[in-house]
């Protein structure tokens, strides 16, 4: 079943489609831009497909782009190029949902611009007949459900999302490597699993190896094998990582960190598709399809001379993929939820507690689909609806994301965790089937995010305290102010804007902070000497 | 744009869109009442709003006369009208036979392939 929104002045098609396709569920009809923007937000994540009408013939206050009503030529105009014109503007909030123009894309009365891509579908008055229209719903539904489903990658809506896309796709099956760039946290790993492998039309294994949490030391001998008694401890043969992906893909993650001398042999494996394990003379032919990721500019490294000119040639550079950062991949925030919260309940935990919720409240077993608005939306049977208020919403379009995809799953695991907790302790509520996901929450959550990067352990920095007998409170204070200070500054490398932000919220006070190391005798140039 | 051409567009969406939506969506495999109610929803109440029920024969009189002398597809729904006038009484009374029907929903085709030429050609033309 797909969800329709008529967007159209007269009942007609809309009563056409409940009687001879009543297998969708239909809304509308709209009949104006107004009344298309408020079903728009009711329903907006839920829709499949919108039907839209070109020709409106409605009163000039409901027209949209009519400037001048008491001018007949514009009036004329406004109506007949009303369509189009909602059409804008339902792609400013919802780029990727299909729409069909029930017109011939050669009668439109004005060019289509930018909504005219690949999300907008045409059906010409000849072909506006029922098997046509419920196959061209069917196809439309069926397309994007199955692009849904292409794995655990969001991809978003952006043109240079969909060019991404669209260049991996060749990538993969070529049998050259390559180089996936972007911020951390933008997926670099998933798409060489979920994306680039499958797409390789390889039988092999997808095996990954990410390079900075390896010794320089064991480097050669994980990515190329090595034969008993190479080194100190060696009792076996071992095959490296290499042999592994044998008729596969091997993705090696922070390719930057690959120490010099491993670098000297993965040219030769990529040179001659030849390896040969450390300790031993026999060469081994391998067919890998090679990924690398990093977020560094190896570029930068080769002039550095910490990263080899003629791998990094061979790494085919040209061809390098830059991914987006999260605010660049043109989002639809409910839709990036419902993406996040469908891998969250992945998770045996969760699971369990919206089961335990459930059954707690008398309810079948249920999905869960993202709401927004302040509003309790509708229900639908076998569906819990978290809600997301607006000033919910507000807080998750408001936040650079720096973490990207990482950080937002990350955050809307744990707003869920919470909110199913909490839930566990309220008891029997009156509209069970709509769960508010709290601004307050997700506030804390955020900030919590922002306030303690990455550079912080999880169990937080450790502090030592000495009391003495006669020590001031004031002392033991600027003791452990000392210490908080010091692995602050090494946590953000000594830059004391960004220390002002943790601290104060606002990297302008920098000054401030500096003057406190003073206060508490920290030497700023030491501690510089040893980052 | 001409005013022939938008009197064309006009004439090619209030009528030649709806002239045969009914007939064309249900299909020709449909029972007969269906498609009886169809041809009467079409032809009887081509254009309908909050004003009124507006029948294909009192629309395209009002329509024709901005068209004049835009062509020979002008003369098409002519025809095609006057035959479909000539059934008139027994789609009104819901009494049209299986081949009376049939000649119906060519008529009303008819009509709709004319205008959509007319203004494809004022299109190109203009």
């Amino acid at each position: 079943m797909a969800h329709v929104l008529v967007i159209d002045d007269q009942d007609r098609t809309l009563a056409l489609c409940q009687r001879s396709i009543p297998e969708h569920s239909y809304h509308g009809p709209a009949r104006s831009w107004s009344e298309a923007r408020r079903m728009l937000r009711r329903y907006g994540s839920r829709l499949d497909v919108v039907l839209l009408d070109v020709n409106f013939d409605i009163e000039p206050e409901d027209l949209i782009g009519l400037d001048d009503p008491s001018n007949a030529s514009a009036l004329r105009k406004a109506k007949r190029t009303q369509g189009v014109l909602i059409l804008e503007k339902l792609r400013l909030g919802h780029p990727d949902l299909p729409v069909i123009l029930m017109t011939a894309r050669d009668d439109l009365p004005i060019e289509l611009g930018d909504a005219a891509e690949e999300f907008t579908h045409f059906l010409e008055d000849d072909d506006l007949d029922a098997n046509a229209l419920r196959a061209q719903i069917g196809n439309i539904v069926q397309a994007r459900r199955g692009q849904e489903q292409e794995g655990p990658i969001y991809w978003g809506n952006s043109i240079a999302m969909r060019r991404v896309r669209g260049l991996l796709q060749t990538l993969a099956k070529g049998r050259l490597p390559i180089i996936l760039g972007g911020p951390t946290g933008s997926g670099k790993s998933l798409i060489a699993r979920h994306f680039v492998h499958p797409h390789s039309q390889r039988s092999g294994a997808f095996v990954t190896v990410d390079l900075s949490t390896l010794p320089d030391n064991l480097m050669a001998t994980h990515l190329f094998g090595s034969v008993k008694g190479a080194y100190t401890g060696s009792v076996a043969d071992r095959k490296g990582a290499f042999e592994e992906a044998d008729g596969g893909t091997l993705f090696l993650d922070e390719v930057g960190n690959l120490s010099l001398a491993a670098q000297k042999m993965l040219l030769t494996v990529l040179q001659e598709g030849i390896v040969t394990r450390v300790g031993d003379v026999r060469e081994r032919r391998v067919d890998v399809k090679l990924v690398v990721a990093t977020n560094e500019d190896l570029r930068a490294m080769v002039r550095e001379g910490t990263f080899r000119a003629d791998l990094l040639m061979r790494l085919n550079p040209a061809c390098t993929v830059t991914l987006p950062s999260l605010s660049e991949r043109g989002l639809d925030w409910v839709k990036l939820l419902g993406f996040c919260v469908e891998r969250a309940l992945a998770g045996p935990y969760l699971r369990e507690l919206v089961s335990q919720y459930t059954q707690a409240q008398g309810m079948p077993p249920c999905t869960l689909q993202i709401s927004d608005g302040d509003k309790a939306p509708e229900s639908i049977h076998g569906v819990i609806q978290l809600l997301f208020p607006k000033r919910s919403m507000s807080l998750i379009r408001k936040h650079t994301w720096p973490g990207n995809l990482r950080e937002f799953s990350m955050t809307v695991e744990n707003a869920l965790l919470f909110t199913f907790a909490e839930q566990a302790q309220v008891g029997k509520v009156e509209r069970p089937d709509v769960i508010q996901v709290r601004p307050r929450l997700l506030r804390d959550l955020l900030r919590e995010s922002s306030g303690e990067s990455a550079e912080t352990p999880e169990d937080g920095w450790q502090a030592q305290i000495a009391v003495r007998p006669n020590e001031t409170l004031n002392k033991v204070a600027a003791d452990v102010e000392r210490q908080y200070f010091t692995q602050l500054f090494f946590a953000h490398k000594g830059d004391f804007q960004e220390m002002a932000r943790v601290l104060m919220g606002d990297p302008d006070c920098a000054r401030k902070v500096q003057l406190r190391f003073n206060q508490l005798g920290l030497k700023v140039r030491e501690l510089r000497s040893r980052l | 744009m001409s005013a022939l051409l938008e009197a064309a567009q006009d004439a090619r969406h209030d009528l030649g869109k709806y002239i045969c939506l009914n007939q064309r969506w249900l299909g020709e495999q449909s029972p007969l009442e269906q498609r009886i109610e169809a041809l009467q929803a079409d032809l009887l109440r081509t254009q309908s709003g909050p004003s009124g029920d507006v029948d294909a024969f009192t629309l395209w009189a009002r329509l024709r006369p901005a068209l004049e002398g835009a062509g020979s597809e002008l003369v098409e729904v002519d025809a095609a009208l006057a035959r479909l006038a000539s059934h008139r009484t027994a789609i009104e009374l819901g009494t049209p036979d299986e081949a009376t029907l049939a000649l119906c929903l060519t008529d009303c085709k008819a009509i709709a392939d004319a205008l959509k030429r007319l203004t494809r050609r004022l299109q190109k033309e203009s």
